[in-house]
């Protein structure tokens, strides 16, 4: 079985084709980091505008390179939820269109499912119940998960989330963006320990995060003890380098301790991650020694599979139309 | 027409939440609440006061929307949270489709407001947060219209603040 994936709740405009919501025919992915490049940054930065341009000419791409025709496609699926209204919209309108002259059935998917469910495109049976965990630039949620479409919301960020909390530290350690892969890679120089910033629990036993104190801690060390001026000493290369480490310790602490601690409140199987922080180095490889040590599997998607991406959203459809939960065209955006 | 300031001494994130908990109280459908301040500063927590004071009783509702671009929350009256620090300016807002909730009926609040000064309706209140020390701010109040100015009188004479 064929299923087209569109994926336009974010920034990337995606299109993919997935056999049997395993293999990967094609996965194309079109952010605006790429319509910069190409034009000068010329183009309107705002995400709508960007998918409405490029969605036809992704979805072309998609089935060119998978090498099948529209007329092989079995279903269409198309991220509904989160995201922002208009860029939903967007995607939403190519699916239903798509289904209509296809006469195939409309598969809606969850953004953050599919986040999880790129752990199942690259790995074999993953067993369940499972805690996994979403952490990007727009979401910090833990599920206890089910199968790969029942998921039960845990806990989430009640300020910013992990991926925000890295660009702006970036901005506020002048490194550029996007933060994540600048501080991963600036960290690997620096001490961990060097600096100790607070980590936030909100309690013994929640599973919500907060990454709001953390910045202000890291503004505060950064700029000293007059806040209303600009850093009056310029920090070399190893301080900045030390308080990234630093910083980034305190977020993988968090995160690696709420997942250890929701995989002994729930009796998990495994533990898996998914979205753009996943790509995190440090992440990874704390995620893995934890395990090792609760004596259960840890996952993580291939870093092209971590960000904003189709396959995971054409994989994910695969098991819903499986289930028999297929969509009316009457469906709308849930932002 | 004269505008009116308040500056508020913030010694902690409690009394920042407390000064946007009043502040939601006497908010009408139709405000606009201009937020300025770096990062770090405490405008989404100001936020998370106000909408408390707009009667949103889930404390975990609000989150920053740096990301997602706008929040709604639903209190007494709708409130739209923006937040235009992703955005390059004035363009991208009104593409956004801004005016549509900005001249609205709800409640509006723009963090990084400085940032897209001509989607800013003529009368509105702008606060401006900035960084003492690791818990201290100076919030400054600065109404653009008569219905802020009587807003900003209140606040002076609340004192339950001090």
């Amino acid at each position: 079985m064929l299923i087209l994936g569109i994926e336009t709740s974010c920034d990337e405009t995606s299109a993919s084709v997935v056999k049997d919501g395993k293999e990967i025919l094609s996965n194309i992915i079109f952010s605006q980091e790429v319509l910069h490049r190409q034009f000068g940054g010329v183009v309107p930065e705002l995400a709508c505008r960007a998918h409405l341009e490029s969605i036809l000419g992704v979805i072309n791409g998609a089935v060119i390179e998978a090498k099948i025709t529209l007329a092989d496609i079995n279903a269409v699926a198309v991220v509904n939820t989160p995201g922002l209204i208009g860029s939903l919209l967007i995607g939403i309108t190519a699916a239903k269109s798509l289904c209509l002259a296809l006469n195939v059935p409309l598969i809606t998917i969850n953004h953050l499912y599919a986040h999880i469910y790129a752990n199942n495109l690259e790995s074999g049976a993953i067993q369940y119940p499972a805690i996994s965990m979403v952490v990007s630039g727009g979401h910090t949620s833990l599920f206890l998960s089910e199968s790969p479409t029942r998921h039960t919301l845990l806990g989430g960020t009640i300020d910013d989330a992990a991926g925000e909390a890295f660009d702006k530290i970036a901005k506020i350690l002048d490194l550029g963006y996007p933060g994540g892969p600048i501080i991963d890679k600036v960290a690997r120089q620096g001490n961990p320990s060097a600096v100790t910033f607070p980590r936030s629990y909100l309690g013994i036993d929640s599973l919500d995060f907060s990454f709001s104190g953390l910045k202000t801690a890291v503004l505060y060390h950064h700029r000293g003890q007059d806040m209303k001026k600009a850093p009056t000493k310029v920090s070399s290369d190893q301080e900045i380098a030390d308080i990234a480490a630093s910083f980034q310790e305190a977020v993988v602490d968090v995160l690696v301790g709420k997942i250890a601690l929701a995989a002994r409140m729930y009796p998990a199987r495994c533990v898996m991650i998914g979205g753009g922080v996943a790509s995190n180095s440090r992440l990874r490889q704390r995620l893995k020694d934890k395990s090792a040590e609760m004596g259960i599997p840890a996952y993580y998607p291939t870093s092209r599979l971590c960000t904003d991406n189709a396959a995971m959203v054409a994989g994910l459809a695969y098991v819903k139309y499986s289930e028999g939960d297929v969509s009316g065209l009457d469906i709308e955006a849930i932002p | 027409m004269e505008e009116k300031e308040f500056i508020f001494e913030s010694t902690d994130v409690e009394q920042t939440l407390r000064l946007g908990n009043l502040l939601g109280t006497l908010l009408a459908p139709g405000d606009v609440i201009a937020l300025v301040g770096e990062l770090g500063a405490g405008k989404t927590t100001l936020v998370k006061g106000i909408a408390g004071g707009l009667g949103v009783t889930d404390k975990r509702a609000v989150k920053s929307p740096t990301f997602s671009l706008m929040h709604r929350y639903e209190g007494r009256t709708p409130i739209h949270h923006f937040d235009v620090y992703r955005l390059k300016g004035t363009q991208e807002m009104f593409a956004l489709g801004s005016d549509e909730v900005i001249y609205g009926d709800g409640v509006a609040i723009i963090e990084w407001a400085d940032k897209v000064p001509e989607c800013l309706p003529e009368k509105y209140l702008e606060i401006t947060l900035s960084l003492v020390s690791n818990h201290e701010r100076t919030i400054k109040l600065r109404s653009y219209g008569e219905h802020y100015d009587k807003m900003i009188d209140t606040i002076k004479t609340t004192k339950q603040l001090f």
